[in-house]
């Protein structure tokens, strides 16, 4: 019917269909063949045998009953002692001609039936395969069909439950897989074009408006300056931070950091903005623990989690860190008596860009990237971080670090 | 003309306010949605121009909210978003038109001045009224050949005044559409002085008034001008 379709098996390169046609074909063929080889021979002995006996009184072989079928065994074949007769030498011709015309037959219809078994069974096997295998061109057809725009899309086989279902249920796992990453991705790279458009819209407004005044004053042009350069410095904290948020686990250098000099330090640094805020930072040192880390990453970390602290507070408020060894955590608490947290912006906390709405009001210029960075920086070192909190009484951090 | 900016980064809104006030608009910041509400309560806009991500109202609920209320209020919707879902849903909710951040000043002036032709009888981008002519992009007014040289805020008088051509408008109203919040200091004497150097420009002659008419206790009318 189709021969063009019979006709694409062979012009394409070898198709596991293809393969699997070819190969059944060849295996009848060689099966074929033998049985013919077979039928034939036996045919040959069979007759000759027959004929020889009939004639010339040899026996047959004692063997040949149980070879051939039970009606034999029952007396349809003349058995040796019933055949007594005379013939003559032109009856044992004419009987050999009728032998070798038979056996030519057999041979010839054999032969016959050698190619039209291994062509029917061919297009048997063509179809059965075409069967069997279509589900396969449905998963690499659906395969081919989704692009990043249409990872939703599932392969669906209720009907079976074979190799092929394993198969595409291994397809649609690896699916849900992507898609998740690929959303992940896409909602991270279009907040962080969010927070870089801010800045950048500022400059740009700031600049033409001062340019597409003739008459723009040098004040107006310093006053732009300053803009520019507060939204620029803006810019650059979101990529410093960013870059920040990129790192992965092969780039830590690791050493023994003593946490209590680390705190010192970021107790420090942070001073200036603890004493315009009012907010005391009070670090309970205990001398010998230490962590095998990365000092600046570590101390990144915590200065994060100690700065919002300060920053979220009341004035004449507090930030507490202490630390100690609990099992096979080395934990760092950093406790305060600030705003709190709402139990609804809790779970959120950790994700980049997200800001609470009273944080928005007490510092207007953060980037909501902090405690995304310290719990990166945490779970980089193999350590977790956690949250309690309650609005209007405080906040508590619990950093745990492997203390090995 | 008169626009509300609500825009919650102070630097970005402060410029855009700079902006239009140097290209004859008066302008007036919200930097919260609530802010914008009571603003828009209380004073007449012609056109908001409206940033989606505000701190305390969703955007697209505040436009709903704003086109609800004030039926004939232009909104300009400014996005960071570029996803054509939120343009489409910023329309939808009552826009007339969105512009996404960063974007070109030129480009919003542009698109104000487009948005502010659409209550005009014609679409034509160069009010006319008579012999005067006056082009809201290059800022230029023409009385027959001869170009005046108005000042900021006459210009936005006078173009309030084309707009509105025919119609008598009250002090209050002018004032309304003219002068920002914070330039509201001097009232009807200062509107009264603006008139009277427009009329000097115009050579027209206040008892017997060939383009602005005093109507007393009532307000002004541009006369619609056969010649
Ligand atoms: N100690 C705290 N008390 C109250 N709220 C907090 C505290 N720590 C974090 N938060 C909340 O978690 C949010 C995320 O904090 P995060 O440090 O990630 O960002 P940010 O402080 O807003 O900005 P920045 O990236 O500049 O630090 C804050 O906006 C705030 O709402
Ligand atoms: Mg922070």
């Amino acid at each position: 019917m189709k021969f063009s379709s019979l006709f694409k098996i062979f012009s394409q390169p070898p198709t596991l269909k293809g393969k699997l046609v070819a190969i059944s074909i060849i295996v009848l063929f060689l099966l074929n063949c033998f049985s013919l080889v077979f039928v034939n021979l036996a045919a040959t002995f069979f007759v000759t045998r027959y004929i020889n006996f009939s004639f010339l009184g040899e026996p047959f072989p004692e063997n040949f009953y149980t070879l051939s079928s039970t009606s034999a065994v029952e007396g349809s074949f003349p058995t040796p002692s019933a055949v007594i007769q005379f013939v003559t030498p032109s009856e044992i011709i004419e009987a050999r001609r009728l032998a070798q015309s038979t056996l030519q037959n057999l041979r010839v219809f054999s032969i016959g039936l050698l190619f039209f078994t291994t062509v029917l069974g061919g297009i048997g096997i063509y179809f059965l395969s075409r069967r069997t295998l279509r589900p396969l061109e449905e998963v690499s057809q659906t395969a081919k069909e989704i692009s990043a725009r249409s990872l939703e899309r599932r392969l669906s086989f209720p009907e079976s439950a074979d190799e092929v279902k394993a198969l595409a249920d291994a397809f649609n796992t690896m699916l849900e897989r992507l898609e998740k990453s690929f959303r992940d991705q896409e909602r991270f790279s279009s907040s962080v074009a969010h927070e870089l458009r801010t800045p950048l819209a500022t400059m740009r407004t700031n600049l033409e408006v001062v340019l597409q005044n003739k008459e723009a004053t040098a004040e107006e042009y310093q006053e732009m300056g300053k803009t520019i350069e507060k939204a620029l410095s803006r810019l650059e904290e979101i990529v410093e931070n960013l870059l920040l948020l990129s790192k992965g686990e092969k780039e830590l250098e690791r050493s023994w950091v003593f946490l209590a000099p680390l705190l010192e330090e970021i107790r420090h640094e942070l001073l200036p903005l603890s004493r315009e805020k009012d907010v005391r930072v009070l670090v309970e040192a205990e001398r010998n623990t230490q962590c095998f880390a990365d000092e600046a990453l570590l101390f990144r970390a915590l200065k994060n989690v100690i700065e919002n602290g300060i920053r979220y507070n009341r004035p004449g408020g507090y930030v507490r860190v202490t630390y100690f060894q609990e099992e096979e955590w080395v934990v760092v608490k950093v406790e305060d008596n600030g705003v709190g947290i709402p139990a609804d912006e809790q779970d959120s906390i950790f994700e980049i860009f997200s800001r609470g709405a009273q944080a928005r009001k007490l510092y207007k210029e953060g980037t909501g990237l902090g405690l995304a960075i310290t719990r990166l920086i945490v779970e980089l070192h193999g350590g977790k971080i956690e949250v309690q909190s309650s609005p209007n009484a405080g906040t508590a951090f619990k950093i745990f670090l492997p203390s090995i | 003309m008169r626009i509300l900016i609500i825009e919650d980064e102070f630097d970005l809104a402060k410029a855009l306010a700079k902006g239009l006030k140097n290209n004859g608009y008066a302008a007036d910041i919200a930097l919260l949605g609530e802010e914008a509400l009571q603003k828009i309560e209380f004073n007449e806009y012609d056109l908001a121009v409206l940033d989606l991500n505000l701190p305390d109202i969703d955007g697209l609920e505040l436009c709903k909210t704003l086109r609800a209320w004030r039926p004939k209020l232009l909104i300009l919707i400014l996005t960071c978003r570029k996803r054509l879902k939120d343009k489409v849903m910023g329309l939808d909710m009552g826009a007339d038109d969105y512009l996404a951040k960063p974007f070109h000043f030129q480009e919003l002036l542009a698109r104000i001045r487009a948005l502010l032709r659409r209550d005009l009888p014609t679409k034509e981008p160069i009010l006319q009224v008579g012999d005067l002519k006056l082009d809201p992009s290059s800022r230029t007014v023409f009385k027959g050949n001869r170009r005046l040289e108005l000042r900021n805020k006459e210009f936005c008088i006078l173009e309030y005044l084309m707009r509105r051509a025919g119609e008598v408008i009250s002090q209050e109203e002018l004032l309304e559409h003219a002068w920002g919040e914070e330039e509201l200091d001097f009232f009807t004497a200062n509107l009264r002085v603006h008139i009277h150097s427009l009329r000097k420009e115009l050579n027209d002659d206040a008892q017997n008034p060939k383009y602005i008419e005093t109507l007393p206790g009532v307000g002004y009318r541009l006369k619609r001008g056969e010649n």
